[in-house]
């Protein structure tokens, strides 16, 4: 599709600030309030009432930034930046314009196995607007959202196509989770995605127009949204049409982008210092401290899965994606000392319930320690692949100990050898043809024999003494 | 005891040892304030009940601990107080009952002190006459043909009439201490961030101060001690740690050493005031009073600076006034083709004149491609010229200028000329541009039977020396108020 | 510096105001004597001087991370001109 074409993507991701009260104000963040439940004086725009900056905001924003490698500066400043909206309250929003928290910066991440590296220009912080909807014949706004603290993290325009970005998008929600700075989620808005794209004829220099697209609202979305905005950039340019710098939004339903007003206004924002703040000065322990509290992030911990625990790329790629995920493996690790193993229950069986009963992290029953003790019963072979899922089953629902769930199945497994040797002998008995083809090398065939004594076992048969016993009685 | 002629510090001892009561002073000063109001036009608003109730409310208490137990004291309308309309003087927020109250005023209200009323200021303070208000000019109760100065006209006049023993304004470019000049009375502008801006409606943010005026200097600095503080809600609030105001004597003879900038007493100044001044000198300098002559060569750029910063600080503080959560919105809501036509429609008829000609001065000057030119250059001047101070202070201790460039003007005299009318601030915007403190005191009468005021500027957090300097010009001119 | 109608109608425009013809002409042209008595300004060099925003230089304080100070509802909303299902009503903000 853009053979012709060199496509230029940047990414504006607006991180919601995972604090408390709000970024100048001290009503509640939370989420699930009532209509202007979550609203102060100070962020409904009241006159006479300032702004003071919440100090656990500035420590989660140096955080994410050095999450995110960027050099934190030690002076910054928060403007206003000017304009009429109704979500508004104070016609201006407070946003750090000339002097940023932070700048520069990198992000890292495997795409296909390949490691790439996106470079970033800055992180700011600002506040959030309240937010409108849209009924026809008015417009109702709630302002609870208004004032909650944000990161804008603002890439270069580095991106070469819709799923680079995408895979950058998601590697900087991984990397601000591992941080602990913000939840990331898309859906409610406490993860946002802006994205600038423009096209230009392959090789050319200059920059084509740039087109900013708002409204996304998942990771696939973002991929979508891209690839349907450069093909219509192509179109544009084929049939001798100008692109015009506009916002346009993104229609998940439809699949396409939608120019946001019918006629596009000279914006003029008029930034300038605000001066009811003063300027944020930070020094270098302060921001020492901060990075020591800083967890391994994501690529370190692919990095040592795979040389510690020689995992492969994959395998420690997946795990790695949540930070629940990965450190709950490393619970299992530390106390089965199997990771091969643990890895593959983790990544087949666990993910599974996972994913399907779609539960959050601290709603899980299932605990390491129990999971952990679940997997040495296997690695022991006290228990068969069979009675092994169908116990990790229950203990995912009740968070049970595999030892409670055995009993009061009646999974007791069958130890007795006389009893395991006389349905070997049986099974001997009824399939010569298979013994001698075992014995002149088909070795595979084993596998058929372990089948038929669990199948009269019930399942409950030791799988190891069965091998045992089966490779004494098969000898010739 | 005829209690329109005592002092507040008089008044606040008499209540303590219950020579009267606060709702017998209440009452009384509720009485002229019904007799004499409607002239004068000084109050915007006043709840008689409500002052009462709390007059007796104090008058229960046992133990009187508050420094201004039972004091009343006026407030200007753009302090935020808990259920009272808090206009600013404009349309805007004609009906507009705050739902809290300023940390400054709450301070007051700590000490024991009574909101005896709301009073008449330029609209969102915004002028140097008092005509700009929405509820009508308020009157100079020397002479009812004249400006009592603005935008703080409504607290001078109220003292000057003897309406209230003392009122709070707020001064911008000058606020505070013009309209006290014009009304014979003492207003003091304190250093930038010592008394809280939380809950008074900003005009400029870097430049407006909360201050009060007083029959006299003493009581000034009674209130301003109680209004001094670092306030958690305001950031650009400062912890002075330093001692405390209302103790304080007269400067000893030649203690202090006396700035006299050539360019204040330049051609603009008005020949009495030139003379009065020039005779307060003498006498101090027969008090052993050293003064020194100082250039401070960037003067007269003091006007175009303080308008630009002024106005481009207005601009923005005023854009939350959309008519969406609170105040006007024009009911006519016919042929909205879009949203802008919505704030046009409330704006433009919730604004007055003068405040649309700031806010789209300010507009202008931030505008992209005038931004540098006109916002950054008056930041730049003013960095230059709060320098200039700085070096002017190596040399004397106290800066003494004229308030105004004369005494009152008559009313719609100036009404038609803005550039006229922004030159009555020229001695007084530079305080509020550099942060530094001044005061302006009573120093006689022109021809005219006008008051006419002299003013002190100190370097930052100086107030105790500016004020003790202050008392000493005091004791000097013996100046004799309408009410005494 | 004298500013031309369309410059005052885009500064207009920003400040969310708007005039009938004759006051727009009064406006400008006091605009313009306004703006050329402050072009004295570009008199003064200023290269390498650090704009002065706010006259002392404190860094900006901060606050512990601690809902307080909210506001209820009824008392909010009860300033508001128009109001619907606790929610600010305005004219329609698309279409
Ligand atoms: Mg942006
Ligand atoms: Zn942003």
């Amino acid at each position: 599709m853009s053979k012709e074409y060199d496509v230029v993507i940047g990414l504006e991701i607006h991180a919601q600030l995972s604090t408390q009260s709000k970024c100048f104000s001290s009503a509640s963040t939370d989420f699930n309030s009532g209509h202007n439940e979550n609203v102060s004086l100070v962020c409904a725009g009241f006159p006479g009432t300032l702004p003071v900056l919440n100090q656990q905001a500035v420590d989660l924003a140096i955080k994410a930034a050095l999450a995110l490698n960027c050099e934190i500066q030690t002076v910054s400043v928060f403007a206003r930046k000017q304009y009429f909206y109704p979500d508004m309250p104070k016609g201006y929003q407070l946003t750090q314009y000339e002097f940023p928290i932070a700048r520069n910066g990198f992000v890292e991440f495997f795409l296909n196995g390949e490691p790439h590296r996106v470079p970033l220009e800055r992180a700011h912080m600002e506040e959030d607007a309240g937010k409108s909807t849209h009924h026809g014949e008015y417009t109702l706004i709630n302002l609870n959202r208004a004032g909650v603290p944000l990161l804008e993290i603002v890439s270069q325009p580095a991106l070469t196509s819709a799923v680079e970005a995408a895979a950058y998008a998601r590697a900087v929600r991984q990397a601000l989770r591992y941080a602990e700075v913000c939840d990331g989620n898309l859906e409610e808005g406490s993860l946002r995605c802006d994205c600038n794209v423009s096209i230009k004829p392959k090789g050319q220099q200059e920059l084509g127009t740039k087109v900013e697209l708002k409204n996304i609202n998942s990771f696939r979305f973002i991929e979508k949204a891209i690839d349907y905005e450069i093909q219509r950039q192509v179109q544009c340019l084929k049939s001798g049409e100008e692109i015009i710098q506009e916002t346009r939004l993104y229609d998940s339903v439809k699949n396409k982008t939608f120019s946001m007003r019918k006629k596009e206004e000279a914006n003029d924002y008029r930034y300038f210092p605000d001066p009811d703040l003063m300027p944020l000065i930070l020094n270098n322990e302060d921001i020492l401290k901060i990075s020591r509290q800083l967890p391994e992030g994501p690529i370190a911990r692919r990095t040592r899965f795979t040389k510690h625990y020689q995992l492969n790329d994959q395998d420690a790629e997946l795990l790695v994606s949540e930070r629940e995920l990965a450190d709950y493996f490393e619970n299992l690790v530390n106390i089965t000392q199997d990771p091969k193993l643990s890895c593959s229950w983790l990544t087949v069986e666990f993910l599974r319930l996972f994913n399907e009963s779609g539960q959050k992290w601290h709603e899980l029953k299932l605990t390491s320690q129990n999971f952990a003790d679940l997997i040495l019963k296997i690695k022991m072979g006290e228990l068969s692949g069979k009675m092994a899922k169908e116990v990790f089953e229950t203990m995912w629902v009740t968070g049970q100990t595999p030892q409670a769930v055995i009993q009061e199945k009646g999974m007791v497994q069958i130890k007795d050898v006389s009893q395991i040797e006389a349905w070997i002998d049986g099974i001997i008995k009824e399939n010569p043809k298979m013994v001698l083809d075992y014995q002149s090398g088909k070795e595979k065939l084993f596998g058929f024999f372990v089948g038929q004594v669990m199948k009269l076992s019930g399942g409950q048969a030791s799988p190891e003494i069965v091998n045992q016993t089966l490779k004494k009685r098969l000898k010739k | 005891m005829n209690l329109f002629k005592q002092t507040a510090t008089e008044l606040v001892s008499a209540l303590k040892t219950k020579q009267t009561s606060a709702v017998e002073l209440c009452s009384s000063y509720l009485k002229k304030i019904a007799d004499l109001n409607p002239e004068l036009n000084a109050f915007i608003s006043f709840n008689s009940e409500a002052v009462l109730k709390r007059a007796q409310t104090l008058d229960d208490q046992k133990e009187k601990k508050g420094k201004l137990h039972g004091l009343p004291i006026a407030v200007k309308d753009n302090f935020c107080v808990t259920g009272t309309q808090t206009t600013a003087g404009s349309k805007m927020l004609e009906h507009f009952i705050s739902p809290y109250t300023a940390t400054c005023i709450e301070k007051l209200e700590r000490e024991g002190a009574i909101v005896i009323g709301k009073t008449n200021m330029d609209e969102f303070a915004m002028g140097s006459s008092n005509e700009n208000s929405f509820f009508g000019p308020c009157k100079n109760p020397w002479n009812l043909k004249y400006v009592p100065g603005g935008s703080s006209g409504g607290s001078a006049a109220a003292v000057a009439a003897g309406l209230s023993p003392v009122a709070i304004g707020s001064d911008t470019g000058g606020s505070i201490r013009q309209p006290a000049s014009y009304c014979g009375v003492v207003g003091i502008k304190p250093t930038y961030g010592s008394i809280s801006r939380y809950g008074l409606i900003a005009f400029a943010s870097s430049l407006d101060q909360a201050g009060p005026i007083a029959r006299n200097v003493s009581d000034a600095a009674l209130i301003l001690d109680v209004m001094i503080d670092r306030d958690e809600k305001d950031s650009t609030s400062v912890d002075r740690k330093q001692p405390s105001l209302a103790q304080l004597k007269k400067a000893a003879k030649g203690s202090l050493k006396i700035g006299l900038p050539k360019e204040y007493f330049s051609q603009h100044l008005e020949k009495t005031t030139q003379n009065k001044i020039k005779e307060l000198l003498e006498n101090l300098q027969k008090d052993g009073f050293q003064t020194v002559e100082l250039n401070l060569s960037l003067t007269e750029m003091a006007i175009p600076v303080y308008y630009i910063v002024a106005s481009s600080e207005a601009s923005s503080n005023l854009s939350r006034f959309d008519g969406v959560r609170y105040g006007f919105r024009n009911k006519d809501q016919s042929g909205l083709s879009d949203l802008s036509d919505f704030y046009k429609k409330t704006r433009s008829v919730g604004f007055g004149d003068e405040v649309k000609r700031r806010i789209l001065l300010g507009t202008y000057s931030l505008s992209s491609g005038y931004y540098d030119e006109y916002y950054i250059q008056a930041a730049r001047v003013r960095r230059l010229m709060a320098n200039e101070f700085t070096s002017a202070f190596k040399k004397c201790d106290v800066i003494l200028t004229p308030t105004a460039i004369g005494a009152a003007f008559p009313l719609g005299d100036q009404a038609h000329d803005p550039i006229k009318m922004y030159f009555n601030d020229i001695y007084t915007v530079t305080a509020n541009l550099c942060g530094l403190p001044a005061i302006s005191l009573p120093l006689g009468l022109d021809d005219n039977k006008l008051p006419i005021g002299v003013q002190l500027m100190a370097p930052l957090f100086a107030e105790k020396a500016m004020l003790e300097m202050a008392l000493a010009i005091e004791d000097c001119v013996q100046f004799k108020g309408l009410t005494q | 510096m004298s500013i031309k109608k369309s410059e005052f109608d885009k500064v207009a425009h920003l400040a969310a105001l708007e005039f009938d013809e004759d006051r727009a002409l009064e406006y400008q042209s006091q605009f313009n004597k306004i703006l050329s008595y402050f072009d004295k300004l570009k008199e003064i060099k200023t290269d390498n001087v650090e704009p002065l925003v706010t006259p002392h230089g404190i860094a900006s304080p901060l606050r512990k991370d601690k809902v307080e100070n909210q506001i209820d509802r009824e008392s909010l909303l009860e300033s508001a001109p128009d109001v619907k299902d606790s929610l600010y009503k305005v004219p329609p903000v698309v279409g």
